[in-house]
This record gives C-alpha cells, structure tokens and sequence, in this order.
C-alpha cells in the first residue's frame, strides 16, 4: 500500500510554538478590552433607563449602576477563559440581580426596559474589533 | 409592512389585547406588551446599508394557563419569518396574579429609500 509522510518545516512549527506562548498572554487581554467595551454600553445603557418614564419622581440611589463591573480573565469550568460583566452583590434586602431582572422583563403595570438585550444587540461588533485590535497589536500581525 | 404593524396584526389574531410600550387601557386577564428593542443594519453594499434587522420584546401577560397561547404566538411568529430569539418564563407576580412570559423576536426588513 502506498504511504504519504509530510513533514512540517521546523521553521513553521517553532513560530506555531511561539504564537502559541503569545496567544496565551494574548487572550486574556482580548478579553479584557471587549469585556470593557460591553461595559460600557450596558452602563450608559443603564443610566439612560433608570428613572426615565416613572409615574412618581424617581428614588433611585445610583447602587445599582455604581455596581457594575467587568471581572478578571479567569477559567471556567470547561476550562475556556472567559470575563463576565455584571452586577457585584452586597445591596441588602434586595439583590441587584432581581432589580436588573425587573427593569429588563418589566412587570404588570411596568413597561420592560431592555438595557442588557440592547446592550448584546449595540456592543456586539465594537467588542468583536476591540479584540481583534488587542489580538493583531500583541502578536504583531498586520 | 412594519415590524410593529406586523407584530399587531399577528398579535390580535391570535385572539389577544396588545399595546405598544405599556398597557393604557384597564388590562384584561391576558394581554401583550410590545416593547421594541433595537434597530441596526447588517447588510451593506455599495456603501450602503441595505437590510434593516429589527429586533422586539413581546411580554405575555395571563392570569390562567398561559401554554396555548404561548405556543400558539410563537408558531404563528415563527410562520411569518420572524427569528424567535429567545423564549423565558419570568414568573408569576405575586401581587398581581399574573404569569409573565417573554418572547424575543427580530425580523430583517429591505432598507427603503
């Protein structure tokens, strides 16, 4: 039976390695920065929401945009890394996470205010090149 | 046809009370909100933006077993080309006795001149 052997050229392989030590470093900071530019959509997307449209003047504290926030690049359970944008916990008797919840779904009697579905809709291309940037600047392609 | 006229007309055959943005009028036992989310263009071609994606929110608002017609809004949405982007059962409001229901649809429309 016939046989095929190809051989990658050691020159080849060793920049494959080499871009490999670097996307390591690299990845985390993509993620940063597009986690960064979400964060920023879904702040401002907040702020625009809070407050606006209530049938008596509105009592807001500024909690619940004050704690937004973008976490570290770490591993999750599959072991991909990934950031999270979220709300920080500690408010007391009610979380941030319910009062998100209401605000984005809305109730009988209050019109849902959709800051985290517009949020994905507005931020997603901007992230995507946020870290495309990131990527091409620390592996130095053009 | 609009995205909104759209949702209306498929809305109201299917034998529900809808409003745009809030509920003005006293609310029935089962009714829909409709709360538009996002405009934006996908497709572009001599510079020029040519598909206008349209993404709303339907809220399903029902004191009774609100299965049917959940299911019934999203075959018809679904037979209309609408992309149902996402389904979610938010939960019963204690205080008013309503389950509240989600649906997440968005549709590409040909961008006008």
């Amino acid at each position: 039976m016939a046989k095929v052997k190809i051989e990658m050229p050691d020159e080849f392989i060793s920049q494959l390695a080499g871009m490999g030590n670097a996307l390591d470093a690299a990845i985390p900071k993509a993620l940063v920065a597009g986690g960064k530019v979400v964060l920023d959509k879904m702040v401002s997307n907040l702020r625009a929401v809070i407050g606006s449209g209530t049938k008596l003047k509105s009592r807001s504290t500024g909690k619940l945009a004050a704690s937004l926030g973008l976490s570290p690049a770490k591993l999750d359970r599959d072991g991909n890394l990934d950031v999270k944008v979220g709300f920080s916990e500690g408010r007391g008797n009610v979380s941030n996470a319910m009062l998100a919840n209401v605000l984005e779904y809305g109730k009988h009697g209050q019109p849902s205010r959709p800051f985290l579905k517009r949020t994905k809709s507005s931020s997603r291309k901007p992230c995507i090149e946020a870290m495309q940037q990131v990527l091409k600047e620390e592996l130095d392609l053009p | 046809m609009s995205m909104l006229e759209e949702l209306n007309t498929i809305i109201e055959s299917a034998g529900l009370p809808v409003e745009t943005g809030v509920f003005s009028s006293t609310a029935p036992d089962e009714y829909v909100v409709i709360t538009p989310i996002s405009e934006h263009f996908e497709l572009f071609s001599d510079n020029a933006p040519g598909m206008n994606i349209e993404e709303a929110r339907l809220s399903l608002f029902s004191k009774g077993n609100y299965g049917a017609k959940k299911r019934q809004l999203v075959r018809l949405l679904l037979t209309a080309g609408f992309l149902v982007s996402e389904r979610r059962y938010i939960g019963l409001e204690e205080d008013t006795g309503y389950h509240h229901f989600a649906i997440d649809v968005a549709k590409e429309y040909l961008e006008e001149e």
